[in-house]
């Protein structure tokens, strides 16, 4: 009588195991975008990355997620023995598409900070150089004059020289020497103004991007692992509320 | 960064002060042949006489009369010159680069004792002539 009843026990024990194995499976094939970095929880306990699982039939809850998009919940019906797939596409988070707008106004205004007053700078050099080589050789023809007084043969050509060719050679000095001191002082003034800006730009902070789609996502969960796996928690509190 | 751009201000003013205009026409005068030459005279008074010209016993002429000496060593080497003297007092001018040269004589003559005779020496090179240099004798024979 004993033995009766010990196997009835044993039997009505086995009975929910005989039952899970009777249940069947199916699979589903997960096609999301972005194909590489999403994570998914399954009913609200297994964080994963796997593209393709075996699921026991029924209703199943996911919340997919990945790197700068939202959280996207969804419940997903498995029938036994059957194989289907999802396909997906993560909507970007806002805070990202606010991030990126913030971060190319960034990169705009540091442009116009420090790329334009910097090249406008370089081509003022670069024309400085050039009226600076307009003034030396301007200097030159007068050094040349000079020796050619000094070599002259004749008292003829000594007057030409002193009264046509030298103070015209001087009248070209002097106007090489004004463009050269305008365009140097252009260049001093592009020079600090580059300083300036490039200082200022300096204090604006670059935007920082916090996935807070990603504390959602991480919420309290068990990841599972090769160790066994681990909790993860997050914890979101809006402060501009 | 600052401190390069701050390097750029000397730098520009710099490479401005060491181009100057230093050349002052008027401050030339050190070539020999040069109209406003201003060293040691190119043209020397060696000496100069006012004389009593007679034929015999008779007085027929007084002549003021001067030697000069051509400071050639001033000049480049190879330079042509030729000497061009004008009478001051008298305006005649003897030019012996042309084509028929003066005569040698170049005093002048029947003088008026007490009075100042100069003479204008100029060396013209390459049919341009070069500084006057006067010089006065006056005639007390």
């Amino acid at each position: 009588m004993i033995m009766v009843l010990r196997r009835f026990l044993l039997f009505l024990a086995w009975l929910p195991a005989v039952a899970l194995i009777a249940q069947t499976s199916g699979e589903l094939r997960l096609e999301i975008d972005p194909p590489t970095s999403f994570s998914y929880r399954l009913d609200h306990q297994f964080t994963m990355q796997r593209p393709e699982l075996e699921l026991l039939e029924g209703a199943h809850h996911f919340s997919f997620w990945a790197p700068q998009r939202n959280m996207v919940d969804t419940t997903i019906t498995i029938a036994g023995g059957e194989a289907r797939s999802l396909a997906l596409r993560l909507p970007f988070s806002k805070e990202y598409l606010v991030y990126q707008r913030d971060l190319k106004a960034f990169r705009n205004d540091r442009q116009v900070m420090r790329l334009i007053p910097a090249v406008a700078t370089g081509a003022s050099l670069l024309y400085t150089s050039i009226r600076y080589s307009k003034m030396k050789k301007a200097h030159d023809r007068l050094d040349d004059d000079r020796q050619a007084y000094n070599e002259a043969a004749s008292p003829n050509a000594i007057t030409v020289l002193k009264s046509e060719t030298i103070p015209s050679h001087e009248d070209e000095f002097d106007k090489a020497r004004t463009g050269y001191l305008v365009a140097a002082g252009v260049t001093v003034l592009f020079a600090a103004a580059t300083t300036y800006l490039y200082l200022r730009s300096a204090k604006t902070k670059k935007p920082v991007f916090i996935d807070t789609e990603k504390l959602r996502f991480d919420g309290l969960s068990w990841t599972p692992g090769t160790d066994g796996g681990e909790w993860t928690g997050g914890l979101t509190w809006n402060f501009s509320r | 960064m600052r401190r390069a751009w701050l390097l750029c201000i000397p730098l520009i003013i710099g490479l401005a002060g060491c181009l100057k205009d230093d050349l002052d026409p008027a401050g030339l005068t050190s070539n020999p042949l040069d109209p406003d030459y201003n060293g040691p005279a190119l043209i020397e008074l060696v000496s100069d006489t006012a004389r009593i010209v007679y034929s015999g016993p008779v007085h027929v002429d007084t002549v003021v009369e001067q030697t000069i000496h051509v400071r050639a060593d001033l000049l480049a080497p190879g330079t042509d010159y030729t000497l061009y003297v004008t009478l001051v007092n008298t305006g005649e001018v003897f030019d012996y680069s042309s084509e028929f040269p003066p005569p040698e004589d170049r005093a002048y003559h029947h003088v008026v004792p007490g009075v100042s005779y100069c003479y204008d020496y100029q060396l013209k090179v390459q049919f341009s002539k070069t500084k006057v240099y006067r010089y006065c004798t006056t005639a007390n024979p």
